[in-house]
């Protein structure tokens, strides 16, 4: 029996007519069991990224603890004090714009300051890429 | 090549504005193929070669018909299954045979997928209709088969034009799956009285608009 005899059917059976058969994909089987152990890998992909989250929440705390004040972010290249010939300078760094360098200047304190230290100031000169600290 | 389906058809004159009572009984018979498809839901759980493939291909025609019923454009109709037999054969582990058949499992699937299918196209019409534009569909068909789609759809959306959503579920699992009262109620999540008597609504309102007289 098919729908000829009912107008409806018989729209439903024509309009069916043109309309492709979907194919089975070849890895049917394989999605069957894709899909079993699913929740499985879904609990591993859960813990997976729960881990890979704390250990991101990790670094960012360690990298973004509260330093003391004064703490300078780049302290490999902060200079606080140096001695130069037997006498303690207070260097300065001063940027060459557009040069890519720095300039360590280096004067003498003050109690080192009188006609008997004729030295002039220390300098040297700093190559490299310069990564500027926020103040 | 048209599957023979098993459906049982509402004959012209329960289309008439006289027809009387609904004849249950006719839709109650089980399809004649239900021992078959038990055998090969069995070898798919047993993972027999080439079993899942035959049941895909057993079951696509049957929903596609019912997706066409639903009111699935014929550029979709294939999309639309294939997504409801993938969905199906991926949770297979989860289809549990003493609840419902194989065959109501998947028309629920497709129910859904159709509600989801229309919703989105809804938005979609919105979207277009805000943005001035319109919808085109991509025509596979050549120009003779279009004006025959075209034509068919037409007779099936005026027919179906009073019919609610609910109505017209009830109608196409009966009568164009073939599921009994029992499985449509299974399938749809109702009561199989509710089931009877969306039905009856249903075939009154398929009979007023095949009349072709107005609405009162």
């Amino acid at each position: 029996m098919n729908g000829q005899d009912n107008p409806l059917l018989r729209a439903v059976d024509e309009l069916t007519e043109f309309v492709k058969t979907p194919r089975p994909p070849h890895d049917l089987a394989w999605e069957m069991k894709r899909r079993k152990s699913g929740k499985k890998a879904y609990s591993w992909t859960i813990a997976a990224t729960l881990l890979a989250g704390l250990a991101l929440i990790g670094v960012r705390s360690l990298r973004e603890r509260p330093r003391p004040a004064g703490t300078p972010v780049f302290p490999q290249f902060v200079v606080e004090r140096l001695r130069v010939r037997g006498a303690a300078v207070r260097p300065e760094v001063m940027e060459v714009a557009g040069a890519g360098a720095l300039v360590l200047v280096m004067p003498p304190l003050r109690g080192d300051v009188g006609p008997k230290h004729a030295t002039p100031p220390a300098t040297a000169l700093l190559g490299g890429p310069i990564v500027l600290a926020q103040p | 090549m048209r599957e023979v389906m098993t459906h049982t058809v509402l004959p012209d004159s329960a289309l008439s504005p006289t027809a009387s009572a609904p004849r249950c009984e006719s839709v109650e018979s089980r399809p004649s193929g239900d021992w078959r498809l038990e055998e090969l839901v069995e070898a798919v759980r047993r993972g027999a070669p080439g079993a899942a493939e035959e049941l895909w291909s057993s079951q696509a025609r049957r929903l596609i018909r019912a997706a066409v019923a639903l009111g699935v454009s014929i550029e979709e109709a294939e999309d639309v299954v294939q997504e409801t037999l993938l969905s199906a054969f991926r949770s297979f582990h989860r289809f549990d045979r003493s609840k419902a058949s194989f065959q109501v499992w998947t028309h629920r699937i497709l129910v859904n997928g159709t509600s989801n299918w229309h919703r989105a196209r809804r938005r979609l019409r919105m979207a277009l209709a805000q943005l001035g534009g319109q919808q085109r569909e991509a025509s596979f068909l050549l120009p003779d088969e279009v004006l025959a789609a075209q034509e068919a759809k037409r007779t099936l959306d005026r027919l179906t034009a009073d019919l609610s959503p609910v109505r017209r579920r009830v109608w196409v699992m009966t009568q164009v799956s073939g599921l009994s009262m029992r499985e449509t109620a299974e399938a749809l999540g109702m009561r199989e009285a509710t089931v009877r008597s969306h039905l009856r609504h249903a075939r009154a309102a398929l009979a007023h608009a095949a009349s072709g007289k107005e609405k009162p």
